[in-house]
């Protein structure tokens, strides 16, 4: 299309024109200061020259089939250089800029008003009842570390619900610990039996966790109670979880029977020999809507047909209701029986 | 060709968004709230998601991507129905991302277990040749979602967990906000569309 004279030409051409427009936006840019910022006269004056920016970029983007590599650069750089004369100018004309994201200053932390720690912490449920440490009988309850306990506390709010690192506990929250919008996590957890439904309250009306987070949990039951909002858990081994929610995640768990009232499709990623049911009978959290437990979706299982890893639990071959009314009941405090009931110890 | 390509969806006021970030961050919730769509009945995404909203005379295509690359098997970079087949996620993400004019990072601020790998996550996209080449200089919006959430974390802790100080190659910017109520998701998107207008010369 175009011969080598005629590059020459469109070189220079380019070359003249550039930088009689280079000085004329530069000149604008000086006298932007100049002119007065009512009735958006700055602002108008400001969006000529970027236009007239962006037509010289334009220009220099078009010019690259006969600019050599090298010429490109220094024309690209020196609009470059335009544009940021002008966001300088403009900043100091105007030295609050639309948005500014600054971190907001941790208020809720010291906002002391929040119910004292013991509201907080985990009691024994032995007798359905919120008792203190109970009769110093093992199994004893872990306290509830509020904000995750120790040397990070001042950075986590006491709503958040953390249980980290026990073994052969039974785990219940007291009976008026408010869970609204908290997050709850349960961490390593090893022979546990763990009940984050009020024990007094109705299941249906107790306040939902946020989000709830289980990892490294094995050999436990787990009674989550409602979530208004995803579980995700990671690393389950020979577990029994019931969960009501509005999405479940499931990475990397084996044998591990989910019982759900979920909203959308559980999703299982690297699992083995996992399998699902519904809410137990007398479990039922009173959420509204379809209950897709059974549409499970095998992230790794992405052919036609069933996916190998996981299944169905049969009707008879999920816990009867009395069990888990005696687990979540009476004898809550005996966590190996609790657990050899379930087949798990 | 690509340039006269990239001016006529210049002139058709259009933008390519790009949200990433790990499963359950939030991002199809985010994404639903913008578009008014109910957020009670989002499934998790196997694949990517686009969608296109009107926002002050531009049209935006969100697209959104499942969690990316570092998980220790990278099956998720396997396509659906392509299983055997030659192409991957991956392959569709870097086309994607030639196209890409913004960059909106999503992290979980109730998600402190895994706040280790978003940041390797994200500090690994951000070395990817193809964000380096075609996003350099955009700025990169951390949407710090599920802060209506008591207990999560702090604009200040995610900066330190996720490393946001040690990222040179782009401005960062980082944004709480809630899928959940709304809050702050607009103004995020605005300051998103501000940005890669500045920066791709649209008037």
């Amino acid at each position: 299309m175009i011969n080598m004279a005629h590059q020459e030409d469109a070189k220079e051409r380019f070359y003249r024109n550039f930088r009689m427009q280079q000085a004329n936006i530069q000149e604008q840019i000086t006298h932007l200061p100049s002119i007065a910022p009512v009735a958006g006269e700055r602002q108008d004056a400001t969006e000529v020259i970027l236009t007239n920016i962006s037509r010289l970029t334009n220009d220099v983007r078009d010019a690259t089939h006969f600019l050599p590599a090298y010429d490109h650069r220094v024309y690209t750089d020196a609009v470059n250089t335009l544009r940021k004369e002008l966001d300088e100018t403009t900043a100091k004309l105007a030295p609050k800029s639309r948005f500014q994201f600054r971190p907001r200053p941790p208020a809720a932390v010291d906002g002391d008003d929040a119910p004292k720690s013991d509201s907080r912490r985990l009691v024994n449920n032995r007798d359905g009842t919120k008792g203190e440490k109970t009769n110093g009988q093992p199994p004893i309850s872990p306290p509830l570390s509020p904000g995750g306990g120790g040397s990070r506390g001042r950075s986590r709010s006491p709503r958040a619900i953390k249980v980290e690192g026990e073994r052969d506990a039974v785990i219940t929250l007291p009976a008026d610990h408010s869970r609204t919008s908290s997050a709850g996590q349960l961490i390593d957890l090893s022979s546990c039996v763990v009940n984050l439904c009020s024990p007094t309250v109705e299941a249906s009306r107790a306040a939902p966790f946020a989000s709830l987070m289980l990892k490294g949990v094995e050999k436990s039951v787990v009674v989550a109670g409602h979530v208004d909002g995803p579980v995700h858990v990671t690393g389950l081994k020979r577990c029994v979880v019931v969960v009501t929610a509005r999405q479940v995640r499931i990475h990397d768990c084996e044998e591990v029977d989910f019982y759900l009232w979920v909203r959308s499709e559980p999703i299982i990623e690297g699992c083995k020999g996992v399998r699902f049911a519904p809410l137990p009978e007398g479990m039922e959290t009173g959420a509204e809507g379809e209950n897709k437990w059974k549409e499970v979706k095998d992230f790794l299982w992405l052919k036609e047909g069933q996916s190998p890893n996981w299944g169905v639990l049969g009707e008879g071959e999920r816990v009867k209701g009395e069990v888990w009314r005696g687990a979540m009941g009476d004898e809550g405090g005996d966590v190996k029986g609790v657990l050899g009931r379930f087949g798990i110890a | 060709m690509l340039s006269i390509l990239r001016k006529a969806r210049l002139k058709d006021k259009e933008l390519r968004i790009l949200m990433l970030g790990l499963d359950n961050a939030g991002k199809t919730t985010i994404v639903k709230k913008i578009m008014g769509e109910d957020i009670n009945t989002v499934s998790p995404t196997l694949g990517f998601i686009i969608k296109t909203i009107d926002y002050e005379g531009y049209k935006l295509n969100i697209c959104e991507w499942p969690y990316l690359t570092t998980r220790p098997n990278n099956h998720q970079l396997t396509v659906a129905g392509d299983v055997g087949g030659q192409k991957t996620l991956r392959s569709y993400w870097r086309n994607y991302f030639e196209k890409t004019d913004a960059l909106i990072w999503v992290v979980d601020a109730t998600d402190r277990l895994r706040i280790a790998d978003c940041r390797e996550e994200l500090h690994g996209l951000l070395q990817e040749e193809v964000v380096e080449k075609r996003l350099s200089g955009a700025s990169l919006l951390v949407f710090a979602n599920k802060t209506d959430v008591e207990g999560c974390m702090t604009a200040e802790e995610l900066k330190d967990g996720l490393n946001l100080d040690e990222i040179r190659t782009h401005q960062w910017n980082i944004l709480r906000c809630s899928a959940v109520t709304g809050q702050n998701l607009k103004e995020g998107l605005a300051w998103v569309v501000d940005d890669a207008k500045a920066r791709l010369f649209l008037y």
